[in-house]
């Protein structure tokens, strides 16, 4: 008895032991709709299943195994599993071949030799998918420079960038219509026409004079933005929400801003650290350099930005008290947005018209099921693709650049191989690599996502017509000429050595008077006193004291 | 023969001990190896990482001398006063854990420890009291942080504002949102969530106390304060110094349970050293911020072990001892 009894113990400690030799790859299941064909070779995609969800991934996984038929592609989707600290610790014993990730230590895994080489995969014209262009080639400067064209990856691709998105204001066009909240055509400075903007040809220009686009009826400068929140609040609408806990958002629309008003060639200064550029107060330009570079902080755009945070928190009317709240996450933000219409839906919640959001936010929604609620309630009016949301310009002030400049902050976001895959997988995760990235895969990510991609290719009129009315508002932004992208790619070594800092602190951790602040939003809520221009002056304190102790 | 018979039981010791050396050491080689890689290795290579540099464009770590070090004092002096708030909010948790922690909790112990239910004996109103008493200040230990931390989260965020907004018609803000109520709301939640475990400590050094102590005082009609002062205290110092060694150790790595309350965003004005270094790691995913997340790590051992030593051995050397208790007693029967 007491020798059987030992021999379970010892039998239960290997046991033990021994799972800190397996890494523990329990629910590792991969797609559970389909079951594992033997006569196939499979290779395995690790998906993030985040915001674009994979119905896209599916499409073009259907169409590939056509091409294929001796390859089954399976999904991993996952988000935990997926995120870039976990995929740098885990990826070598991975069975996943490919990966279309959120973001990742791109020059890190590169170093660690983690990825991949796909360079021929990227260089090499698309000839067997009927295309004579290669991926690279729909790929713009910035996008080449960073993934592939510099000295730390030795001007070789190891990855490739996978959507754009950017924050900004997201609102919704029925309740603009229902409330009157379109800027008429037959306004003129100092007397605006407010009107529903149903009829042809009602609506205002908007900021790019022309008619029929997505910026008709919206407010083109600072001060008619203010205005237009009045009005909101005068008709019982609350102007904004915003996700309380993950403070990207409210951030995000800063940042938005900033860039927006800067333009993509000063905006960007903050990511090469080098160029020449007038700032606040300045008759002179200041030439950047690494060793200078905090005096980026002094860039008017961040002044206007700060003037906007503070009238916006300046009247708690302008905004739900979930806003402020670390409780609201995204997706109670997004759900609580969507809820507010139709008036007087039982709740006490007003319609709300803004949210501070990012590209993705619609396809998140639906796939939280934030429409359902509300259809059960409502009916079919008020489902996903019904509903009618847009995205609202940055408006303009004294000193703004000219056009559109979009902040994109998924420049890491990635599509690569893994290096630790057998000769044969790697050759299809290349082909599939290669397929994901003709025209037609483009247009289908588009279609399902409603997300564009930083590519060159265009939707077919039908495929626009099926897109929502958000989506087709961001193919209209990403696709006009008047608009520049400027990506979160760190191009200095400055950056790349200190991406902490840089990721964390840099936009808008501020020193005032000896405090810390680094949210303007709650500063601005628990310091009714602390003005604009004393956190933009802070900004400049705080990193100027900081710079000292940041690497080379 | 005999000495074939000898020499035969020696080998079979020998074999029965080698076989017993072969199980030992198997047993024992897996947590050994373990121990070098993970403790020995790691800690060795941190050491090392502290004075490197990453360079990415050879990809190779190379020697940076001490500044890493530099870096972290220039910081901790800054004007920015990011460090200044670390150290002032882990001074007052430690403060706290001293001043009110660790008396409240030997005060309820010792209320249970004097009123908890015998064995055997009837249930009296004192012992549902004491008894109840330890389920409650025990229940936080035994919820899993982070549920506690999502109903205080609620509780501070939504539940309490929007009860004021009702009563007062006033727009009051969340108590972790707001700047001049985070704090003190953190700091509430550890005092709360630190009586546990404490308990759990103190009450069970009480009950290694020799009975026939506590009946000859009681005969004598020793007073409930005096008892715990003289006879209860002494014999419980040893877990109260260790637990007074180990707080001092937690002065760098305690958290506060604000990456649970905060995750990475904490604001600067409620962070501590722990939830720094913390934060530092976990954000400090790149090659080129490991060596200054080391430096920074070992900056902080070598600030703590010293202080840690000397407060053992002073408490250890002016504190009462149970092992002097010829003085104690002395003193016990007198009262």
């Amino acid at each position: 008895m007491k020798n059987y009894f030992f021999k379970t113990i010892v039998t239960v400690f290997i046991f033990l032991a021994s799972l800190t030799l397996t890494s523990c790859n329990f629910g590792e299941e991969g797609d559970e709709d389909e079951d594992i064909d033997p006569n196939k070779t499979q290779v395995y995609i690790g998906n993030y299943y985040g915001g674009l969800g994979d119905k896209w991934l599916k499409e073009l996984k259907a169409q590939f195994e056509e091409l294929y038929p001796d390859v089954q592609i399976r999904i991993d989707n996952d988000k935990n599993k997926f995120l870039r600290d976990n995929i740098l610790n885990n990826i070598s014993s991975s069975r996943d071949a490919l990966f279309f990730v959120d973001r990742i230590y791109y020059y890190d895994m590169v170093k660690l030799g983690l990825l991949a080489d796909i360079t021929d995969a990227v260089t090499t014209p698309l000839t067997e998918y009927g295309e004579d262009v290669s991926i690279v080639d729909k790929m713009d400067a910035t996008n080449r420079q960073y993934y592939g064209e510099n000295e730390i990856t030795g001007n070789k691709y190891y990855a490739i960038p996978t959507y754009l998105s950017h924050y900004g204001i997201v609102y919704d066009v029925d309740l603009f219509e229902e409330k009157k909240l379109y800027i008429g055509r037959d306004s003129t400075p100092g007397n605006i026409i407010w009107v529903s903007g149903k009829e042809e040809g009602s609506k205002s220009l908007g900021l790019d004079g022309l008619p029929g686009t997505y910026d008709d009826g919206l407010p083109e400068t600072w001060t008619q933005f203010q205005e237009l929140m009045e009005v909101m609040v005068q008709k019982g609408v609350t102007p904004f929400i915003w996700s309380g806990q993950y403070k990207e958002y409210s951030l995000g629309f800063l940042n938005g801003l900033w860039a927006d008003y800067e333009g993509a060639e000063n905006f960007i200064m903050n990511y090469t650290f080098s160029g020449s550029t007038l700032l606040d107060g300045d008759t002179q330009p200041t030439e950047i350099t690494g060793d200078n570079a905090y005096e980026l902080q002094r860039q008017s755009g961040k002044r206007f930005a700060l003037e906007v945070a503070k009238h916006i928190m300046s009247d708690s009317v302008n905004y739900t008290s979930s806003s402020t709240r670390l409780t609201t996450d995204h997706l109670s933000a997004q759900d609580e947005f969507i809820a507010s219409r139709p008036e007087n839906n039982g709740s006490t919640i007003k319609p709300i018209a803004m949210i501070m959001e990012g590209d993705w936010w619609e396809n998140e929604a639906r796939d939280n099921g934030s429409f359902d609620s509300i259809v059960a309630m409502y009916g079919n009016d008020y489902a996903y693709g019904k509903r009618r949301f847009s995205l609202m310009p940055f408006p303009k002030t004294e000193g703004s650049a000219p056009g559109t400049t979009i902040f994109s902050v998924s420049g890491t976001a990635a599509f690569f191989i893994n290096a630790n895959c057998s000769e044969e997988i790697l050759e299809i995760a290349k082909a599939f690599l290669r397929f994901c990235h003709t025209e037609s895969a483009l247009q289908i990510f588009t279609v399902n996502t409603g997300v564009i991609k930083p590519y060159t290719y265009t939707l077919t009129d039908e495929q626009y017509a099926s897109l929502t009315h958000f989506s087709k508002t961001l193919y209209q932004i990403y696709k006009s000429e008047n608009t520049k992208i400027v990506y979160d790619l760190s191009l200095s070594m400055k950056r790349i050595n200190n991406s902490t800092y840089f990721g964390n602190y840099w936009t808008w951790y501020s020193n005032v008077s000896g405090s810390t602040y680094e949210n303007p939003f709650s500063a601005f809520a628990n310091n009714t006193s602390l003005t604009a221009k004393a956190y933009f002056d802070g900004l400049y304190t705080y990193h100027r004291n900081n710079w000292k102790t940041l690497t080379k | 023969m005999n000495e074939t018979s000898v020499s035969t039981r020696k080998s079979r010791l020998k074999n029965r001990k080698l076989k017993e050396s072969i199980f030992y050491w198997s047993l024992l080689a897996w947590p050994l190896l373990q121990f070098c890689i993970f403790y020995i290795g790691v800690n060795f290579n941190s050491i090392l990482l502290s004075v490197k540099k990453y360079d990415y464009v050879t990809g190779e770590f190379s020697f940076y001398g001490l500044n890493n070090f530099k870096t972290f004092f220039m910081q901790l002096f800054s004007e920015n006063k990011s460090m200044w708030f670390c150290f002032k909010n882990s001074l007052i948790v430690y403060l706290i854990g001293v001043f009110v922690t660790t008396p409240v909790s030997i005060l309820f112990s010792y209320y249970i420890f004097k009123n908890g239910k015998k064995k055997n004996a009837r249930w009296t109103p004192a012992n549902v009291v004491a008894e109840t008493a330890k389920i409650l200040l025990f229940l936080p230990t035994i919820i899993p942080s982070i549920a506690l931390v999502m109903m205080f989260k609620y509780f501070g965020e939504n539940s309490l504002p929007e009860l004021l907004n009702k009563w007062f018609g006033t727009c009051f803000s969340g108590l972790l949102s707001n700047d001049r109520t985070a704090l003190f709301y953190v700091f509430g939640f550890c005092v709360l969530t630190g009586f546990g475990v404490n308990m759990i400590l103190y009450t069970g050094a009480m009950s290694g106390i020799d009975k026939s102590l506590i009946e000859s005082a009681e005969i004598d009609g020793v007073t409930p304060f005096r008892e715990l002062r003289k006879i209860i205290f002494p014999n419980i110092y040893p877990t109260f110094v260790m637990q007074m060694v180990l707080s001092i150790a937690g002065f760098f790595t305690s958290q506060a349970f604000l990456y649970s309350f905060y995750g990475s965003g904490a604001p600067d004005r409620v962070r501590t050293f722990g939830y720094y270094l913390f934060v530092t790691i976990i954000d400090s995913a790149t090659m080129a911020e490991y060596p200054y997340a080391s430096a920074v790590g070992l900056m902080f051992t070598i600030l703590a072990t010293p202080v840690t030593l000397a407060t053992k051995y002073l408490l250890e050397r002016f504190g009462p001892s149970p092992d002097r208790d010829g003085r104690i007693r002395k003193v016990e029967t007198n009262g």
